[in-house]
């Protein structure tokens, strides 16, 4: 026969309540983690790129119009639809190649263009990206639903790396990215 | 329908007329509820709402200036009628005479009725047109209210020309912001109107619709502070029943004196716990009708109950007590019954209302055997705008009516209504709507049953 004993019970608990923090913030920060580096840089946003031992070569450049960052030496180098690892392994390819051994490069997104949300809110039009912000807060930026906003899901529209605007099915909680819209869409009952 | 004149003046934007039944020991007290406020029904519809004739600024106290800066400034919302005024101090102290505006408008309605004279065999069918115009003339104040407002229904029968009719009305409504609790609401109105084929009020069956000529003086004061909530009503209401050919109608002129006061008392936030008493005079101008009946008769109620208004999702309102009524004809027998009101609206989704009322009230009534009647309503109203400018609407209603008569003369009366219409707004100027209106009256007596339908279009222009 066993017994429970509330003490040890207790510390069984909390132990298990640690180990769950640990696991949720773990996930957590991977996720958030896999929120940035899953993003596809594009036209307007702010980069700074530095090359370690090499101050001629780092600096702060936007990415064009034509989705090119223009880098000293190497010239303009495609930024649009690629990550920031993505864009880093690049510019390491082209400097590597022809101008610095071993290039230490790193990459910063320092401002990131905005996102723009639609349809049925009080104030649609274009909003200063947030990181971590969700479907949620930026419905929230955006004064909330009128009374014909349908609430959940919304629509979302991002560019994929072809740069076509692909329709997602969003629900409140799901990550924003830069230059994303939101269709908030009309309920009809 | 009891002593109700159609006064459809106060509905003039909505382009709806309605009935009031102007001398019952009721009112409603649940308009300025949140989830009332965002009904359907209630919805402002901005893009579709007439804009008025501004008269432009010509009026001024004294040295003051009117200052149109306070018109074009739009953080200064003018309050319109039944919305909750501004009572701030720096409003009340901004509060000036500005502008006016006049909101003429024009009904059209073709209906069609297939039974006229609300009988229940060899019915006859007829085609109406309605013609029905109102013009407002209201203030564009930033604190208090007034408005006149004058119009007329006539209608024109195809067939049975007899049955035309000619209604109108004026009356006036100043609403003064005492300060920031208090608000008093006054109405004066005089109306000329005919009764329906079918109402008690018809009981007389003239060879033309019977007329009624009603004059209406309203006082409410409204007090709140903190949870304490007052107020009081008074109406004093006129009935001048014209002959109609040789049927003589003078017994049926009377006065009638409702006093209602409500006392609330907020418990938590939103719910309101209240007492309603009441009382009901009717005084007939001539002591005793031609067969030597006494109408007069005279009562009181006093109901309690809770409202709960948390959110603007849903109201509800639920009052029990009791009423008493006596009469001054030997014979009639004073009873003391129970009496109760309530109603539950629900915005299901904030584009579907659900409205359940019911409710029993003492009617006045023109009937010639009962001065009154005692009436058990129950109803249900469904709402639903899917597009900003499309209005589903569906409703239903019993009434079981009770006549106090004497005895051996015993009269009930069940009447079951059930309509639909569906209202699409053009433009801020331009609506239309159809409507379907079913009715069945069982009556005890015979010969008084009915059914009808009535198809009406309805096309009106706003300014």
């Amino acid at each position: 026969m066993t017994f429970w004993h509330p003490k040890r019970g207790c510390r069984r608990n909390s132990r298990l309540i640690e180990l769950l923090f640990l696991v949720g913030l773990l996930l957590f920060s991977g996720a958030a983690r896999a929120q940035l580096s899953d993003y596809l840089l594009g036209p307007g946003d702010k980069i700074s790129l530095k090359v370690f031992g090499h101050a001629d070569l780092s600096g702060q450049t936007t990415v064009g119009s034509d989705g090119t960052i223009a880098v000293p030496l190497v010239g303009q180098v495609k930024a649009a639809t690629f990550t920031v690892p993505e864009l880093k392994e690049r510019i390491v390819t082209r400097l590597n190649r022809d101008f610095v051994v071993d290039p230490k490069v790193s990459i910063e997104v320092l401002n990131y263009r905005p996102f723009f949300i639609l349809g049925e809110v009080n104030k649609a039009g274009k909003y200063d990206y947030i990181v971590g912000i969700t479907v949620r807060k930026a419905i929230a930026i955006a004064e909330g639903y009128t009374r014909r906003a349908k609430h959940d899901p919304v629509l979302l529209i991002r560019e994929d790396r072809q740069g076509v605007p692909v329709r997602y099915k969003a629900s409140l909680n799901t990550p924003v990215h830069p230059g994303d819209t939101i269709e908030v869409v009309r309920r009809l009952f | 329908m009891a002593l109700g004149l159609l006064i459809y003046g106060a509905l003039a934007e909505s382009g709806m007329a309605q009935t009031l039944d102007l001398i019952n020991i009721s009112a409603d007290f649940s308009s300025e509820a949140q989830a009332v406020q965002e009904s359907v029904n209630n919805q402002p519809r901005t893009e579709y709402q007439p804009i008025g004739i501004r008269l432009g600024q010509f009026l001024s106290f004294g040295d003051t200036a009117l200052s149109p800066q306070a018109v074009s400034d739009p953080t200064l919302t003018p309050l319109r009628p039944g919305a909750t005024p501004d009572k701030s101090a720096a409003s009340l102290r901004d509060s000036q005479v500005n502008s006016f505006l006049l909101r003429p408008g024009l009904e059209t309605d073709l209906v069609f009725d297939d039974n006229v004279f609300r009988v229940d065999e060899r019915t006859v069918s007829d085609t109406i047109f309605v013609l029905r115009p109102t013009l407002t003339l209201e203030s564009d104040w930033l604190n208090h209210f007034v408005d006149i407002k004058v119009g007329g229904e006539f209608g024109r029968h195809q067939d049975f020309k007899d049955e035309d009719y000619d209604d109108y009305f004026i009356s006036t409504r100043p609403r003064i912001d005492v300060d920031e609790h208090t608000v008093l609401e006054l109405e004066l109105g005089y109306s000329s109107a005919h009764t329906e084929r079918g109402s008690t009020d018809d009981e007389l069956e003239g060879p033309e619709p019977a007329i009624d000529r009603l004059l209406n003086v309203e006082a409410d004061w409204q007090y709140q502070a903190d949870k304490y909530s007052t107020r009081m009503l008074y109406r004093y209401s006129q009935i001048d029943a014209l002959d109609n050919g040789q049927i003589e109608r003078d017994f049926l002129d009377a006065h009638g004196h409702v006093w209602l006061l409500r006392q609330g008392y907020e418990l938590t936030t939103g719910t309101t716990a209240w007492l309603r008493p009441g009382l009901l005079f009717i005084d007939y101008r001539q002591s005793r009708d031609d067969n030597g009946f006494v109408r007069d008769n005279q009562g009181w109620s006093f109901v309690a109950g809770l409202t709960i208004d948390r959110s603007a999702v849903s109201f509800l309102e639920l009052g029990l007590g009791v009423l008493f009524h006596d009469f001054e004809q030997n014979g009639l027998d004073d009873f003391l019954d129970l009496v109760y009101v309530g109603r539950l609206l629900w915005n299901i989704t904030p584009l579907f209302t659900l409205d359940v009322k019911a409710e029993r009230t003492v009617e006045v009534v023109e009937s010639t055997s009962a001065p009154i009647s005692l009436d058990d309503s129950v109803s249900l109203e469904l709402a639903w705008d899917p597009r900003e400018n499309l209005i589903f609407g569906a409703t239903t209603g019993f009434t079981r009516s009770d006549y106090a008569t004497l005895p051996g003369q015993d009269k009930e009366e069940d009447r079951v209504e059930i309509g639909f219409n569906v209202q699409y707004l053009l433009n801020s100027n331009l609506y239309v709507e159809a409507r379907y209106d079913y009715e069945q009256l069982d009556s005890s007596q015979a010969g008084s049953d009915y059914q009808n339908n009535v198809f009406t279009l309805r096309a009106g222009v706003q300014l």
